[in-house]
């Protein structure tokens, strides 16, 4: 950024009210990328650093967590790249079947802690569609955009991770007997 | 709306999602089906708990120090005056005699050393040719694509001060030779990557993110544009010309990478020519 100081400052002061605040919720996005919080750490400092270098591209009054996010993923598959761990993975969709007709009720009396842990087994790509929009809320186009898939493949995505949920939720607390028996 | 028809469009609606007009049919049917209605309230009690779990999970909460540090960090960047700037206030003296030696000291074995061979003329090897594309591809994905450069892309016009006329004004080449108005301009800069300097200009057409570069070589001959293929998985235009080699990467399909190519190719040469 070559600019006068008075330049230079206002430029920061911008980063700093529009990018700065987001810092949680984008380095939690890179938790669930990477699960490890040294290398979240990592992600979120190349992405806020590559952001500030970028910070003339963004639109003042945009969205400006979708931007970050997008740096984010960009950042992320850069690294995975170099790391070639990038691998041909199979259209999940299509190899689990629709057999979900049961819609199991919510269980009460679960904790935060065991919600998360039935979260953990749903399947990565249905696990992160519901993340995106349940959790942090982003639109359908908007995660469309950041996992480079159609919309639809993100509807479907986020249907079958939300069944899913629901019967690892219910599987849950089967467990610990909080359903009762359903004969009764 | 049918209770199949409805829990086609649940997950939708719970995210709003669905038009006002489609709303407004759910709206209706829920007011009738007790079923329907229990459905929506499980799968927005879903949603609310896991958003709440997750917001209060401390493993997925950032670390305040980190945040300070980070915070700290981008601070310095940001308003750490560049080596250039420092020379240019003379706030390093010193700094700024050790980069006039260097400057003196290579301008001095350029001239002793560089020897244009007895015909005048020389060429890129093949090699060389592919590692100048490899370069103009890697500065296409680290620049316009991830933001991710070393160095500080500067303006064209503070480029064409410090490295060569023709840098000034090529973004406004580019602009007048677009045949289409499909095309939207999103920046131009002179970047560096692994070494090697570009004038760049970065296009957009629809989500397609264009670049065209241009850059110095030690060629004279001309060529057309030619379609190089793809390169890291960018369909690559490139041509030579007296000193330059001007390439066009991005993600659109091949043959109209090579189509913007040769749109460009006259003007740039035209451009090079006069600079």
């Amino acid at each position: 950024m070559f600019g006068s100081r008075a330049e230079q400052r206002k430029n920061w002061e911008a980063f700093e009210s529009e990018a700065l605040p987001f810092m949680g919720d984008v380095f939690r996005l890179a938790m669930y990328l990477v699960r490890d919080r040294d290398k979240a750490e990592d992600l979120v400092q190349e992405t806020f650093s590559n952001a500030l270098t970028s910070f003339h591209r963004y639109e003042m009054g945009t969205n400006c967590r979708a931007w970050l996010s997008t740096i984010l993923y960009n950042v992320h598959k850069k690294h995975l790249r170099n790391e070639r761990r990038l691998k041909f993975v199979e259209d999940m969709e299509e190899r689990i079947a629709e057999t979900i007709a049961f819609e199991p009720p919510i269980p009460q009396r679960l904790t935060d802690d065991e919600i998360l842990a039935a979260l953990d087994k749903v399947p990565e790509q249905f696990r992160t569609a519901v993340l995106l929009t349940d959790v942090e809320g982003f639109s359908y186009k908007e995660a469309s955009s950041l996992l480079k898939v159609p919309i639809g493949t993100v509807m479907s995505r986020l249907h079958r991770g939300r069944r899913l949920l629901r019967i690892e939720l219910a599987e849950y607390a089967t467990k610990t007997r909080l359903i009762a028996n359903r004969q009764v | 709306m049918t209770c199949q028809q409805f829990r086609k469009l649940i997950d939708s609606y719970v995210s709003d999602e669905l038009l006002i007009e489609t709303n407004h049919d759910v709206l209706t049917h829920l007011e009738n089906c007790a079923d329907c209605r229990n459905e929506l309230a499980a799968c927005r009690e879903q949603r609310t708990r896991l958003a709440v779990a997750v917001r209060n999970s401390s493993d997925l909460r950032i670390d305040p120090a980190f945040a300070v540090r980070l915070r700290e960090d981008l601070r310095q960047a940001a308003l750490t005056p560049s080596l250039w700037e420092q020379i240019w206030t003379f706030k390093a003296p010193f700094v700024a005699a050790a980069v006039v030696g260097v400057v003196l000291v290579f301008a001095i074995g350029v001239l002793f050393v560089f020897k244009k061979p007895s015909d005048g003329n020389y060429s890129l090897t093949a090699s060389a040719i592919s590692e100048m594309v490899n370069l103009a591809v890697g500065d296409h994905e680290n620049c316009a694509i991830h933001f991710a450069l070393k160095e500080k892309p500067i303006p064209l016009a503070v480029a064409a001060e410090k490295y060569g006329r023709f840098y000034d004004g090529l973004d406004k080449t580019v602009a007048d030779a677009l045949k289409t108005g499909d095309y939207k301009f999103v920046e131009a800069h002179s970047c560096v990557y692994e070494g090697q300097r570009f004038a760049h200009i970065v296009l957009k057409h629809g989500d397609k993110v264009v670049s065209i570069l241009v850059t110095r070589t030690d060629t004279v001959e001309q060529t057309s544009p030619t379609t190089l293929g793809q390169f890291g998985g960018y369909p690559t235009a490139s041509s030579l010309g007296t000193h330059y080699a001007f390439f066009v990467i991005s993600d659109l399909p091949e043959q109209e990478n090579l189509t913007l190519a040769n749109d460009l190719s006259p003007a740039i040469a035209s451009h090079m020519a006069s600079a």
